[in-house]
């Protein structure tokens, strides 16, 4: 909370701009040069938002992938270099892409992102489905973690741990799915009308500034290459 | 008949759910793919787990919509996280847009033969990650000359990036797509019919 930021708040619409700027500069970089600076720039964003820990490994992985390409893998023998420095280098291209979702994912919330949704005017249903997904991620997890603890109590053979473990999984989703659906419907999801949402959103003048800044930022990048 | 056609809430958070664990398989899958082979294989390994969230949902919901809804909840989160290209995102559209076309062709019949049909189009969604391969071929060759790795080198590597490998890559869905259907279908009869879930 007492963190020293430059700016903390980032619209998850201005999050959602910068990643498909972040997805275009990818298309169209054309060398190596270009992809450090579309990295270089997100990892900017993530210093002004005050993501120091973040943009400290994506500056370490940049970094330790450029030495290994340049100065590790011609050492190395040939079956090596077969498989990779094609990862190394398709890693590298992704890297602005991925740093893009991570500012998006770190600066806003679950409520904020679904609140996006609705004024970005996607239809109801989808987001109905979408919000049911991401509120499932962690109970999927707890209840993973509850049918590995009974596993180790009945010392089930490797062999049969997948089973094992994706068989109750999905009984209970489909417990789940018609638990919360009969709470849904009891709260009236049926209702054909417009939800609404608790948080209100606006962009401000730092999340135009931001796009802007990094629209035109990235389209230097692309056209100077 | 209009009105049954249409995705209550309770469809909406089935599709959710089984939209949670579709991804965490499908991210599994994709962690197979640091080893190199797997991943140029990806869309079929991706079939082979997956086939039991797909099939089960495609059972519960048959109704218009409900594997577009899945595919583009899971688009909507590969691209969030960094991980979509915007060429992933075109083959997952045609994918979800002819599994919805012969879905509604069958009348969203949910035989075993049709869901596996339905699920194989599904699968050929994922071929868009390692395809990009293939499409930045040249400028992928050119950086890693470029890095200063030898000629010899890079004729052997675009050697490995043929058409051969891209055919290889083709096929993958339709047996991973099957393999996975198949290993639903076991389990459904093992386990799932017991429960009186499909």
């Amino acid at each position: 909370m007492n963190k020293i930021t430059v700016i903390n708040h980032l619209d998850p619409r201005a999050g959602l701009w910068l990643l498909l700027m972040a997805n275009i500069g990818m298309f169209c970089q054309k060398n190596s040069e270009q992809g450090s600076m579309l990295s270089g720039i997100f990892l900017l964003l993530m210093l002004v938002h005050g993501l120091y820990k973040a943009a400290g490994k994506g500056i370490v992985l940049l970094v330790s992938f450029h030495l290994l390409l340049m100065y590790v893998f011609p050492q190395c023998p040939a079956w090596m270099n077969m498989v990779f420095p094609v990862l190394i280098n398709y890693s590298l291209r992704m890297l602005p892409c991925v740093l893009a979702g991570l500012l998006l994912l770190r600066t806003s919330s679950m409520q904020k992102m679904i609140a996006a949704m609705y004024t970005l005017h996607l239809p109801q249903g989808f987001i109905i489905a979408m919000s049911t997904t991401l509120r499932y991620f962690p109970a999927l997890k707890e209840e993973f973690v509850h049918i590995n603890a009974a596993m180790k109590l009945q010392n089930i053979s490797w062999a049969s741990r997948l089973e094992c473990t994706v068989v109750p999984l999905i009984v209970s989703a489909v417990n789940t799915s018609d638990e919360i659906a009969a709470a849904a419907v009891a709260r009236g999801i049926e209702n054909p009308g417009k939800k609404t949402s608790e948080i209100t959103l606006h962009m401000g003048i730092s999340d135009w500034l931001i796009m802007i800044l990094v629209t035109v930022g990235i389209l230097i990048v692309v056209i100077a290459g | 008949m209009e009105e049954s056609r249409k995705l209550s809430g309770k469809d909406l958070i089935t599709i959710g759910i089984f939209s949670a664990i579709y991804f965490v398989l499908n991210l599994a899958a994709m962690f197979t793919g640091f080893v190199p082979v797997l991943w140029l294989l990806l869309p079929g390994v991706t079939g082979i787990v997956t086939g039991i969230p797909f099939l089960l949902m495609t059972a519960k919901v048959r109704k218009p919509g409900a594997v577009f809804i899945m595919g583009t909840i899971t688009a909507l989160l590969y691209f969030v996280t960094g991980q979509f290209t915007v060429l992933l995102l075109i083959t997952f559209a045609i994918a979800c847009i002819l599994s919805e076309l012969y879905r509604s062709v069958t009348k969203y019949d949910n035989s075993f033969t049709h869901m596996m049909i339905s699920f194989v189009f599904f699968c050929y969604g994922m071929l868009g990650s390692p395809l990009a391969i293939w499409v930045y071929k040249d400028s992928f060759l050119a950086q890693i000359q470029q890095n200063g790795m030898s000629a010899e080198y890079v004729r052997s590597l675009s050697g490995l990036i043929s058409t051969p490998m891209l055919i290889i890559l083709c096929i993958s869905p339709v047996i991973g797509g099957v393999i996975g259907a198949l290993i639903a279908k076991g389990l459904f009869r093992k386990h799932f019919k017991k429960a009186g879930i499909v």
